[in-house]
């Protein structure tokens, strides 16, 4: 039997948490259950199934939400009310040991004519306000552990606000920046402003990784990525990019996700990669 | 469904008024023996829709709060308030002024969110208590047992909210 809360769009200082309804029933499965292993967050991977990634020192974080240290009881906040429901920001559930989360995007607060299907039969009301619950929450907070778990980052950006900061992207001039760089040849009129999310990650991780290489380091990485993006070499050992598939290419390249297979000798990209620990 | 139930709490708190101005009033001879009748019958009125009130609120959700920082005692907070009907309900001299008076009352009580100051509570064991939460929130708990007082970490389990700032233990 547990509490569904949810969290409101509202200025001014009032608690915004609100109660919703009761739960007979389990409504996600608990954590131990779902989380069948945890790795830290790497940005531009991808979980497995059962796998979820973890922040470590959840609370101490700039986006922590004080769900994670105000021990708040239900008797705190108010109910929701009717009037309340476009303003849903997202569901959550706390017991003992975690707390489970769920971001509700502002698209599904609408209110729909629906036929609803219940016990008494059937009925049709003509504005239905409704959020459906998935099979397993967004994010999951452990008391214990100060951690927090999650599959997908994108779905708990909502929830959490500036998480992405941890892993941001570069900024336009920082893109540009990296395309001015010695190695690099652009063709085809491609400049920073055409450069989207998913690479412009790469580019901030990149940059990272090529500061801290020494003079050796660098011309062995670039000589590894000449190996497996023999297209990119340009006539004056550049890399060539003028596209956004070359310059992921190369921004794999530079986070060496290309390996050979040992036995066989096929070349391979790894779309997904962490440390074995 | 959860108007309706406010509006009967608050028809339960304030109904008793109408039985006093009966049994208070001095009608002609004839109709005074009608209204003993009518004021005493009409006692009972509160003290049925009291016992229904509770019956129904064991239907509501329950929820718990522990850990609570300050609980006080305020039965006696609400002994004006009581009194306040009753020389309301006294000083009428007829049905007219009754109806009128009976109306504006049941309004004040109703939107100040005070249908649980309700007597009869009190008469069926009922205590309440200002209660402020460890994260201090104040609420009003109407709770049923031996008094409490003094206890610096309470706990109360069961608690089924009437509005956002009033609960009941039964």
């Amino acid at each position: 039997m547990v509490h569904i809360c949810a969290k409101i769009r509202d200025s001014g200082k009032a608690i915004k948490y609100r109660k919703v309804a009761k739960a007979e029933s389990e409504v996600w499965p608990m954590a131990k259950e779902c989380v069948h292993s945890t790795r830290p967050y790497v940005p531009d991977s991808l979980c497995g199934e059962g796998e979820w990634f973890e922040i470590a020192y959840a609370s101490k974080q700039d986006f922590a939400n004080d769900l994670m240290w105000e021990r708040y009881s239900t008797v705190d906040f108010s109910s929701l009310t009717k009037d309340d429901f476009p303003r849903l920001d997202f569901l959550f559930i706390k017991d003992e040991e975690h707390i489970y989360f769920q971001n509700i995007p502002r698209t599904r607060l609408v209110r729909k004519k629906s036929v609803l299907c219940l016990e008494g039969g059937y009925r049709y009301q003509n504005d239905v306000g409704e959020i459906i619950i998935k099979a397993l929450p967004d994010a999951i907070y452990s008391f214990e552990s100060d951690s927090l778990f999650f599959q997908k980052l994108e779905q708990i950006t909502g929830i959490f606000k500036n998480i992405d900061q941890l892993y941001r992207e570069a900024t336009e001039e920082e893109v540009e920046i990296f395309l001015n760089s010695d190695f690099i040849t652009l063709k085809d009129s491609f400049g920073a402003q055409g450069v989207k999310t998913q690479n412009r990650k790469r580019v901030a991780l990149a940059q990272r990784i090529l500061s801290k290489l020494n003079k050796e380091e660098n011309d062995g990485l670039f000589s590894y990525i000449r190996d497996y993006c023999s297209n990119l070499v340009g006539e004056d050992e550049k890399f060539m990019i003028g596209s956004e598939k070359d310059l992921k290419d190369l921004l794999y390249g530079i986070q060496m996700r290309f390996y050979t297979k040992p036995i066989g000798g096929e070349k391979m990209v790894a779309t997904s990669a962490a440390p074995l620990i | 469904m959860e108007t309706i139930f406010r509006l009967m709490l608050t028809m339960t708190s304030t109904f008793w008024m109408v039985p006093i101005y009966f049994i208070n009033a001095s009608p002609g001879s004839h109709f005074k023996k009608i209204y003993l009748i009518i004021g005493i019958a009409g006692f009972l009125v509160p003290v049925i829709m009291s016992r229904a009130s509770l019956a129904l609120l064991k239907k509501f959700d329950e929820e718990d709060l522990e850990g609570c920082s300050e609980i006080r005692l305020v039965d006696k907070d609400f002994i004006p308030t009581y009194l306040g009907y009753f020389f309301v309900a006294l000083s009428i001299n007829d049905l007219l002024s009754l109806m009128v008076l009976y109306v504006i009352v049941f309004f004040f009580v109703h939107m100040t969110q005070a249908q649980y100051f309700n007597p009869f509570f009190l008469f069926f064991g009922y205590h309440y208590y200002d209660v402020v939460t460890k994260h201090g929130t104040r609420i009003l708990v109407i709770c049923k047992g031996p008094l409490r007082k003094n206890e610096k970490d309470g706990n109360f389990v069961g608690l089924r909210r009437i509005n956002n700032i009033t609960f009941i233990e039964q």
